[in-house]
């Protein structure tokens, strides 16, 4: 009884995380599809969007905002980690208050927030792609700032720094010899959940620069009004990318915890 | 050249509490200027906030919060349960990882891929008219709940699994041992462990599909009254600008969030203790 109820659950959460997705992947190459099964298959939808500029413009605004979006989280964050853990632990309470504030502001107040504030002078960044990376690197750090500092924690980069002192090593050897490489998987594992929270991300970026400075999921919203086939290749696409980096950001890290708050 | 690296360290430190600052805190605490007017403390934005309109956008969103956590949060529990009485280390391994990935899915492409699967003629819908039975509405109130049910499912799966650790497997035998049932030994020992772990996930649930915007966005292009669309549309939509009406419907929002989080720490702290026991 315990075991055909356990079967029977893993069995359905399985099909339903797998079964959209799949559904998906046929609706990108049927001719078309009205009965059980699709009637044909094709891979014009594919080629359509392939051979689509606005596309390839899309994916590359994309790719543009997930990568700044890396490269300033870790830019902040590993120095910050790294002067917090060891030398003001008593300032880690501060961040994690920071790194907690998204949650009561997700990306539609943020957005709100930010048009008001940066729609006139002295800073007028509104609808200009800087902001925008801003933002959702506010909005993905939650996940950054966990993996980070969790790597941080575990590796007691004070004892490290202390033991490697002691060793006649100099500050800087014992940061690029010592350290960081200790500390290297788990940024690795916070810049994969960022870009990939970044990759993903439309709130922000429908509200702060929308069809101005398009992305993909924006792309896709505009593009399932007129071709839902080539709409569901975007979607085996995000779900490619989405699935591929979380495996990655998770083989990265030991344990296989969400990173929530 | 010691005080040059922690300098510069430092340094960048300043540089990243400017940046949130600037970008995270103050465009939050901004929102709070819709309560002055002209130098004036003022409620005429929460009265125009407050309208029927808006009063019904703030309860479908709690209403679509509550009901599609605890749909997440029934499965999830018993799914982080089914995890932690099966014995084969593969099973767990990959629906942990599954779980744990699929848990972040949402937006545009998870909307679209349920319009494929149960759309007017979606794949599901098909085999559930080939049987006689009533079709899924995917533009309708049920349609919601079954999306949602996509991440909030997966995301309780993930949360509840360190609860359930908590609970040796030998306390279950002891029990049996000593002649409880099954159900006795769930009834007195697990489920006063799990609970507080279980309210605690369940906020974050509600939280989670309270503030989503892109995911229900995309699925009825914002024809939905909630309160998250309602505040996109203040601020970007053809209807027209609005954003001291927008910033007091946020606030409105935020004040939920906050709650939420006040909320979730308690029981984080409530959990903290009984897994000590």
């Amino acid at each position: 009884m315990t075991r055909l109820l356990r079967r029977l659950l893993l069995l359905t959460l399985g099909l339903y995380l797998f079964l959209p997705i799949l559904a998906s992947l046929a609706y990108s190459l049927a001719t078309s599809w009205t009965t059980l099964l699709p009637e044909g298959y094709t891979l014009k939808h594919w080629a359509n969007l392939l051979e689509n500029q606005r596309f390839w413009l899309s994916l590359g605004r994309t790719a543009l905002l997930s990568f700044s979006v890396v490269a300033l989280s870790i830019f902040f964050l590993v120095p910050t980690l790294f002067v917090v853990r060891m030398y003001y632990p008593k300032v880690a309470g501060v961040l994690e208050f920071l790194t907690l504030w998204p949650f009561v502001f997700p990306g539609v107040i943020l957005a709100v927030g930010l048009i008001s504030l940066y729609s006139g002078p002295p800073l007028q960044l509104a609808q200009t792609p800087f902001l925008l990376i801003a933002a959702v690197t506010v909005i993905s750090l939650p996940y950054a700032y966990r993996a980070v500092d969790n790597a941080f924690a575990a590796a007691d980069i004070k004892t490290l720094a202390e033991a490697a002192r002691s060793l006649g090593a100099d500050d800087a050897k014992t940061l690029a010899w010592v350290i960081l490489p200790t500390v290297l998987p788990g940024v690795l594992s916070g810049g994969v959940l960022a870009f990939s929270a970044a990759f993903g991300e439309f709130a922000l970026t429908q509200l702060l620069i929308g069809t101005l400075w398009e992305t993909l999921p924006v792309y896709q919203v505009q593009l399932a009004r007129t071709d839902g086939n080539g709409s569901a290749a975007i979607t085996v696409l995000s779900f490619l990318a989405a699935w591929g980096l979380g495996f990655w950001a998770l083989s990265l890290r030991k344990d296989a915890k969400v990173s929530v708050i | 050249m010691s005080l040059g690296l922690r300098g510069a360290s430092v340094g960048v430190a300043l540089l990243f509490v400017v940046f949130l600052l600037l970008f995270e805190v103050l465009p939050g605490l901004l929102l709070a200027r819709v309560f002055w007017n002209e130098g004036h403390f003022s409620l005429a934005s929460w009265a125009e906030a407050t309208r029927p309109l808006f009063q019904r956008a703030l309860r479908n969103s709690l209403e679509l919060a509550f009901y599609s956590a605890l749909q997440g949060a029934v499965l999830g529990t018993l799914t982080a349960w089914a995890l932690w009485s099966s014995s084969n280390p593969l099973v767990k391994r990959f629906t942990t990882g599954l779980s744990a990935v699929a848990a972040n899915f949402a937006g545009p492409p998870l909307a679209f891929a349920f319009i494929v699967l149960l759309g007017g003629n979606g794949f599901f819908n098909l085999i559930l008219k080939g049987l006689g039975l009533p079709t899924v509405d995917i533009y309708g109130k049920e349609g919601l709940y079954w999306v949602y049910l996509y991440f909030q499912w997966p995301l309780m799966t993930v949360l509840m699994l360190p609860a359930f650790g908590a609970i040796q497997r030998e306390w279950l035998e002891a029990a049996r041992s000593l002649g409880s049932s099954q159900w006795g030994f769930w009834w007195r020992v697990g489920i006063p462990v799990l609970l507080p772990s279980i309210l605690g996930s369940y906020i974050l649930l509600f939280a989670n599909a309270f503030g989503a915007y892109a995911t229900v966005y995309a699925l009825t292009q914002g024809q939905r009254n909630l309160l998250p669309l309602q505040i996109g549309f203040q601020v970007g939509g053809d209807i027209g600008y609005n954003p001291v009406l927008a910033s007091t419907l946020a606030l409105m929002m935020a004040l939920v969030l906050a709650v939420s989080l006040v909320l979730y720490r308690l029981s984080r702290r409530w959990a903290a203790r009984m897994e000590q026991v």
